[in-house]
C-alpha cells in the first residue's frame, strides 16, 4: 500500500463566476523510503495538490478522483480520521518558518503541543520525543532550546525546529512545501541534508514541492512536473537533467542554464 | 469621552456589514433629512427662531407651536430646524482642523524619524492624555467664548488620534519601495510626502476622520451646554438644552428634550454611516 | 579613472559591536559593463548597493560616478536631480515598487519629466520606453494592481530608464519572479545594455542569474569582499573557500547536500580559526 495515493484527481473552483480547473487528472503516489518531487511555477497547482493530499480543499471546490493516505480516504474520512491523519500519519513543513511558529510562545510549547493534545502523550513522553527529534535534525543542546523563543533563532535553525516538530509525531509521510525556498543557499543545503538523513533513518516517504527544477532533480528520487494543473512529465530525478521529454520541462531547464561548477568536475579547475 | 465610545459601539453593531443594512439606510436617510433642513430652514421653519413672544411662554404643543415654546416664547420646532446649521458646520470645522493638524504632525513624524519623530509623538501623547474637555475650557478661557473658539479648541483636542493613525499608516507606506524610487528620482521629502504619500493614505485617514464627526458633534453640544460654545441667541442644540433646563424645572420638558434627542439621533446616525464608510474605504485600499 | 562607477574602501556599520555591515569594499564598473554582487543574507551586498545609489550613506570611503563624488548627501535639488540621472535602481519586490495610484504610463512619464523632457513630449517618451521593455499599450494604461510580477518589473525598468542613467542597479530584481519570466527579464536587460550602453550592477544570491548576465563578480560574506574577478573565471576556478562553498550549493547532477553540509562546517571552522566567527 502506498503512503500517498492520489488517483486522477480533478479539482475545480468557481471564482467570480468563472470556472477554473486547479488540478486536472493528477495522479501522484509516494511510497515509503522514496522522495517524490512536485515541481511547478506559480499557478501550476503544486501547492493545491499538496494540501489536497491531507484533505484541505479551497471552499466550494468540486473534486473528483481518489486521495488516500495509507489507505485512509482523505476526502470522505470522518473528522476524527482526518485529525489522526494530519497529526500522526503526515508531517508538514511549510516555506516560512516564522509563519509556522507562534512567536509569543517558547519553542517547547510549540514542539510538544500537538503531541500532547492530539496524540495524548504525557508531558514526559512528549518531551523525550521532542528532544530526540531535535537531536536528529542536528541541533545541539536541545534542552535549552525548549525555553527559547522563535525570534532568537535564525531562519535556518527555526526551520530545523519545524522539521523536528514534524518528525516528533513519528509520521510516515512528510510533505515539504517549498521548505527551503526562504533560506539562504548554504542553509538550504544543510536543511536538505537533515531532511534526507531523517527520511533515510526513519524510512519515511516524502513529497517535496518546489519551484526549482534543478533542486528537485538533484534531490528527489522521482520528479513530477506540473503545468497549469496537469502533470506533464514524470521521471527519475537524475535522469531529468539529460532526458527531459516534455517541451515545458525542457524550457524550464533551459531558462536556468547550469553553471559549470566544480562539483561537476571533482578535480576542480577548468574542464579538460 | 466614554459616552461617545459606547455610541460608537452601538453604531458599529447596528451598521455592521451586511447583517443590518436597514439601520444603515435609515441613518443615511436621516442625515440627508438633516442636511436638507439645514439648507432649507428658511422655508421650512414655521417661525423665526429668535422671535420672542412671552404670551406663548412655556405653552405645550399647540397648532401655533407644534412642539411648544420655551420660556421666552420662542418656537421649539423652528429652533430645532435652524439648529441643524450649527450642528453640522461646527463639527465639520472641527474635523477640518483636527485632520489638517493630525495629518501634518503624523506625516512629519513618519518622514523624519529619529528625534523629530520622538518630539512630535510625545507632544501628541501629552495632548492625548489631557482631557479634551478640560483643554477646551482652557483654550476658551484664553480665546473667549463662542462657537469659533469652541471649534478651534476641539479641533486641537481631537488632532492626536488622527496624528497617531496618520503616522502609523504613513510609516508603512514610506517603507514601500516605490517611495525609495521617488527619492532616487531626486524629489524632496516635502514633495514626496505631500504629493505622493498623502493622496495614497488619504482614504484611510479620511475614513477615520468621518467617524470623528459624531464625537465632535457631542463635544460641541457639551461645550455649548456649559455656556462655553455657541452663545445666545443661537439655536444651537447644546445651548438649547442648557436653556431648556429652566423649563424642565418648571415641569415643561419639550424645550430641553427635543434638542437633546436631536443631538443623540444625529450623533448615532453619523457614527453608523461613518463606521460603515470607513470600513468600505479601507476595504477598497489599493494593493 | 574618471569614467563609470568607482567605489573606494567603503564601510558601514549599524551596530557598535559585532562585524560591520560593509567592511572596506571597493569596486569599479566601467561604462557599459555588467557587474554582479553575490552573497547570502547578511553579506552586505544590499547595503553596498544602497550606498552606491545614495539611499544610504557610508561611514567611510568614497563613491563617485563619472568623476563626480556622491559620497555625501546633497541638500540642493539641482544636485539631487543630476545624481538621479547617473544611477537608478530596480527593486526586488515587484508588488511594492510602483506607485499604486498611477498608471504605469503616468509613472514613466512623470520620471521622464524629471529628466528634463518637455511636458508635451513626456507621454510619447513614456510609450517609447514601455515599448522598449516589451509592454503593450493596454498594459501601459493599467494600474500596477492588474499587472503580473514580470510586467511590473518591466515597468519599473522603464521608469528607471526614463531618467537616462549611466548605471542601473538591480537589487534581487528577478528573485521574486518565476523562472521562465526571470529568463525573459534577463534577456531584456542584456539587450538594453547593448542598445543603450547602460552599465548594470546585479545584486543577487543566485549564482545562475549572475552567470547569465554579468562580466565581473564580487563575492561578499559578512560585509567583507571575499573574491572578485571575471564571472567566468570565478565560477569555473574559484580561489576562495567561501566561493567554492557557494558554488557547491548549486544543485546539479550528482549534487549531495550532505557533502555541502560538510564543506560548510569546514568553512565555519576556518572562519573561527581566523578569529572572525
Amino acid at each position: 500500500m502506498s503512503l500517498l495515493e492520489m488517483s486522477h484527481v480533478t479539482l475545480g473552483l468557481t471564482v467570480d463566476g468563472i470556472g477554473r480547473t486547479l488540478l486536472d487528472d493528477v495522479t501522484v503516489s509516494v511510497d515509503r523510503r522514496e522522495i517524490v518531487g512536485l515541481v511547478g511555477e506559480s499557478g501550476s497547482g503544486k501547492s493545491t495538490a499538496a494540501r489536497a493530499a491531507i484533505g484541505i480543499l479551497p471552499a466550494g471546490a468540486r473534486l473528483s478522483g481518489k486521495i488516500a493516505v495509507e489507505g485512509t480516504d482523505a476526502l470522505g474520512g470522518s473528522p476524527a480520521e482526518l485529525r489522526r491523519l494530519r497529526a500522526e500519519t503526515v508531517g508538514m513543513v511549510f516555506q516560512d518558518p516564522r509563519s509556522s511558529v507562534n512567536p509569543v510562545w517558547p519553542l517547547g510549547t510549540f514542539l510538544t503541543e500537538s503531541l500532547r493534545v492530539n496524540l495524548h502523550l504525557s508531558r514526559e513522553e512528549s518531551t523525550t520525543r521532542v528532544l530526540d527529534a531535535l537531536n536528529s535534525v542536528g541541533l545541539r543542546d536541545p534542552e535549552q532550546l525548549l525555553s527559547r523563543y522563535p525570534g532568537e533563532l535564525s531562519g535556518g535553525m527555526l526551520q530545523r525546529v519545524v522539521i523536528a516538530a514534524a518528525l516528533a509525531a513519528e509520521p510516515h509521510l512528510i510533505i515539504a512545501d517549498e521548505a527551503t525556498s526562504a533560506l539562504d543557499v548554504t542553509t538550504q543545503a544543510d536543511v536538505l541534508a537533515v531532511l534526507r538523513q531523517a527520511q533515510r533513518e526513519r524510512g519515511l516517504g516524502m513529497l517535496f514541492i518546489t519551484h526549482d527544477l534543478h533542486l528537485a532533480a538533484a534531490f528527489c528520487d522521482r520528479v513530477l512536473v506540473m503545468y497549469r494543473g496537469r502533470i506533464v512529465e514524470e521521471q527519475e530525478g537524475a535522469a531529468l537533467f539529460e532526458h527531459a521529454k516534455h517541451p515545458y520541462t525542457r524550457a524550464l531547464l533551459a531558462a536556468v542554464p547550469g553553471i559549470r561548477t566544480p562539483h561537476e568536475h571533482p578535480e576542480g579547475g577548468a574542464p579538460a | 469621552m466614554s459616552s461617545t465610545m459606547s455610541i460608537r459601539t452601538v453604531a458599529k453593531a447596528l451598521g455592521g456589514y451586511r447583517r443590518t443594512p436597514i439601520a444603515f439606510r435609515l441613518a443615511v436617510a436621516f442625515l440627508l433629512l438633516v442636511i436638507l433642513v439645514a439648507l432649507a430652514a428658511n422655508w421650512v421653519a414655521p417661525h423665526d427662531p429668535d422671535a420672542v413672544d412671552f404670551a406663548a411662554s412655556l405653552s405645550g404643543p399647540t397648532a401655533e407651536h407644534l412642539l411648544g415654546a420655551d420660556q421666552s416664547g420662542r418656537d421649539v420646532l423652528s429652533r430645532l430646524l435652524y439648529g441643524t446649521r450649527t450642528s453640522l458646520i461646527g463639527p465639520l470645522c472641527v474635523l477640518v482642523i483636527a485632520t489638517a493638524l493630525g495629518a501634518a504632525f503624523g506625516l512629519a513624524a513618519a518622514w523624519f524619524e529619529g528625534w523629530p519623530d520622538t518630539v512630535l509623538s510625545r507632544i501628541t501623547d501629552i495632548m492625548l492624555a489631557f482631557p479634551g474637555l478640560l483643554f477646551a475650557v482652557f483654550t476658551i478661557a484664553i480665546l473667549g467664548r463662542g462657537l469659533p473658539a469652541a471649534v478651534v479648541a476641539l479641533g486641537i483636542a481631537f488632532y492626536p488620534t488622527v496624528a497617531k493613525l496618520t503616522r502609523s499608516v504613513a510609516r508603512a507606506e514610506l517603507r514601500r519601495p516605490y517611495i525609495e524610487a521617488y527619492r532616487l528620482q531626486g524629489l524632496s521629502g516635502l514633495h514626496i510626502c505631500v504629493v505622493r504619500v498623502l493622496p495614497n493614505i488619504a482614504p484611510v485617514v479620511l475614513g477615520y476622520a468621518v467617524v470623528l464627526f459624531g464625537d465632535a458633534l457631542l463635544g460641541l453640544a457639551g461645550l455649548s451646554y456649559l455656556g462655553l460654545g455657541a452663545q445666545p441667541p443661537s439655536s444651537d442644540w447644546g445651548l438649547a438644552v442648557s436653556e431648556g433646563q429652566l423649563a424642565l424645572i418648571q415641569g415643561h420638558f419639550l424645550p430641553a428634550l427635543v434638542p437633546a434627542v436631536a443631538i443623540v439621533l444625529t450623533a448615532v446616525a453619523v457614527n453608523i454611516v461613518g463606521v460603515r464608510a470607513a470600513d468600505l474605504i479601507a476595504g477598497e485600499e489599493p494593493a | 579613472m574618471n569614467e563609470g562607477l568607482t567605489v573606494g574602501s567603503v564601510s558601514r556599520r549599524f551596530t557598535h559591536t559585532g562585524p560591520p555591515a560593509v567592511d572596506r569594499a571597493s569596486l569599479r564598473i566601467p561604462p557599459g559593463h555588467s557587474m554582479g554582487l553575490v552573497g547570502e543574507s547578511g553579506s552586505g551586498k544590499t547595503t553596498l548597493a544602497r550606498m552606491i545609489t545614495g539611499l544610504d550613506r557610508p561611514d567611510s570611503g568614497t563613491i563617485s560616478m563619472q568623476g563626480h563624488d556622491r559620497t555625501r548627501a546633497s541638500r540642493r535639488a539641482r544636485e539631487r536631480r543630476r545624481r538621479a540621472g547617473e544611477i537608478q535602481m530596480v527593486f526586488q519586490d515587484p508588488y511594492g515598487s510602483l506607485d499604486p495610484r498611477l498608471s504605469v504610463h503616468a509613472a514613466v512619464a512623470g520620471a521622464a519629466r524629471l529628466a528634463g523632457v518637455p511636458r508635451s513630449r513626456c507621454g510619447d517618451r513614456a510609450m517609447e520606453l514601455l515599448d522598449q521593455v516589451g509592454l503593450t499599450e493596454r498594459e501601459a494604461v493599467a494600474r500596477p494592481r492588474t499587472l503580473s510580477g514580470g510586467q511590473r518589473q518591466r515597468a519599473a525598468i522603464a521608469r528607471a530608464l526614463a531618467l537616462e542613467p549611466d548605471l542601473l542597479v538591480l537589487d534581487e530584481a528577478v528573485s521574486a519572479l518565476d523562472v521562465s519570466i526571470q529568463a525573459q527579464i534577463l534577456t531584456l536587460l542584456n539587450r538594453l545594455r547593448t542598445d543603450t550602453g547602460v552599465s548594470l550592477l546585479f545584486v543577487s544570491h543566485d549564482l545562475a542569474v549572475i552567470s547569465q548576465v554579468t562580466d565581473d563578480v564580487l563575492v561578499m560574506y559578512r560585509g567583507r569582499s571575499v573574491e572578485q574577478g571575471p564571472t567566468a573565471r570565478v565560477l569555473l576556478d574559484p580561489q576562495e573557500e567561501y566561493t567554492r562553498l557557494l558554488l557547491a550549493c548549486v544543485p546539479g547532477p550528482g549534487w549531495d547536500p550532505e557533502r555541502v553540509g560538510a564543506l560548510r562546517r569546514e568553512f565555519t571552522e576556518s572562519e573561527r580559526e581566523a578569529g572572525r566567527a
